[in-house]
């Protein structure tokens, strides 16, 4: 039962988890080749701080993937 | 659950040395450090005007952190060489971490049942190690320029000396609420670069081990994008994790002096109120 929990707790914890970063990670992009299309030169720089911003971004799902990975391994 | 694979937070150990157990992500990141050590002196040794390939490398990661120091502490070459050398560094042992695994065979060699070698970064107490190191840089030398002011950024007893009227009692509250918020952001920064760099690469390492354990026909080729896919996020964290501590250390030297500053002028100003 307990074994169980803890699988259905990591589950949980993921799926939710990825939802905000997930809708974040769409904006970013969005909005990067947004600005890429208006001004195509400025396309490198933008590219490489959108991967900055996804990653930053992406980080409460990376909290939600610890959480899960120590429910599975370590709890 | 009999096929799923061996996945462990916790690295294994491989031997004990005078009490200290020696895990097989430390000895890896004794090897990522020797593989730092012979690319700086390989480059060094081959300085030359006209630049050659390990050099353009060097010089691009090094110019590149140098021009974002150079934003961060608003054009002052002075204080961006001072930490260039941190950033940098940590920016090329992150790298090399995260991408070891990649040399071929390096996960072939085993003792005793266990992988000798394994990506430093996907043992949390090292990427907890790096977080400190970039908090402790930060705010010892706040507080080395000034503990009062540093003091003063969190708990803002300053704000109650600036009531006049009952109005400002809400301001002032909020402001001193602020501070004590200031106080678990400072802490949170530290969990959140280490979890961030060591949710990344732990979870390229468990999606590879999966991927090739679901069955038979996905040992081979199916893991090669997921392999890909580490790769970037591996150059990627590392780029984050040192832009991150770049930003966060100059953030902080960049308030507490001006914080100084505006305490100068003040004075200053008093003093020229008192002379006329």
């Amino acid at each position: 039962m307990d074994e169980a929990l803890k699988f259905l707790a990591a589950g949980i914890c993921m799926g939710l988890g990825a939802l905000g970063p997930g809708i974040g990670e769409g904006f970013v992009a969005g909005k990067a080749i947004e600005a890429m299309a208006r001004n195509p030169k400025m396309a490198d720089k933008i590219f490489s701080n959108m991967l900055v911003g996804m990653a930053i971004t992406e980080s409460t799902g990376i909290y939600s993937l610890v959480v899960a990975l120590i429910l599975l391994f370590v709890v | 659950m009999e096929n799923t694979p061996n996945i462990a937070v916790a690295p294994e150990v491989l031997m004990n040395i005078a009490g200290v157990d020696v895990t097989s992500s430390m000895l890896t990141a004794v090897f990522v450090t020797l593989v730092l050590f012979g690319f700086v002196f390989y480059v060094r040794a081959k300085l030359k005007i006209v630049p050659g390939n390990a050099q353009i490398v060097a010089e691009g990661v090094v110019g590149f952190f140098y021009d974002q120091l150079l934003q961060a502490y608003g054009g002052d070459a002075k204080k961006a060489k001072r930490y260039l050398g941190l950033i940098v560094s940590l920016f090329l042992f992150i790298f090399i971490s995260n991408q070891f695994t990649i040399i071929p065979l390096t996960q072939s060699i085993v003792a005793d049942g266990v992988n000798v070698f394994r990506a430093p970064t996907s043992h949390f107490s090292l990427t907890l190690a790096l977080a400190i190191i970039t908090f402790l840089v930060s705010n010892v030398i706040a507080i080395s320029m000034s503990p009062a002011k540093w003091a003063g950024n969190f708990i803002k007893i300053g704000s109650i000396l600036k009531i006049r009227k009952p109005a400002d009692v809400g301001q002032a509250l909020l402001d001193i609420f602020l501070g004590l918020l200031d106080i678990v952001g400072e802490l949170a920064k530290v969990i959140s670069l280490s979890a961030r760099l060591f949710g990344n690469i732990f979870a390229g390492e468990v999606m590879v081990v999966v991927i090739a354990s679901l069955s038979v026909f996905t040992r081979y080729i199916v893991p090669v994008p997921f392999y890909l896919l580490g790769l970037l996020s591996g150059l990627i964290q590392a780029l984050v994790f040192a832009v991150l501590s770049l930003s966060f250390i100059a953030g902080m030297h960049n308030t507490i002096e001006e914080a100084v500053e505006q305490g100068k002028e003040e004075k200053s100003k008093k003093k020229e109120a008192l002379a006329t």
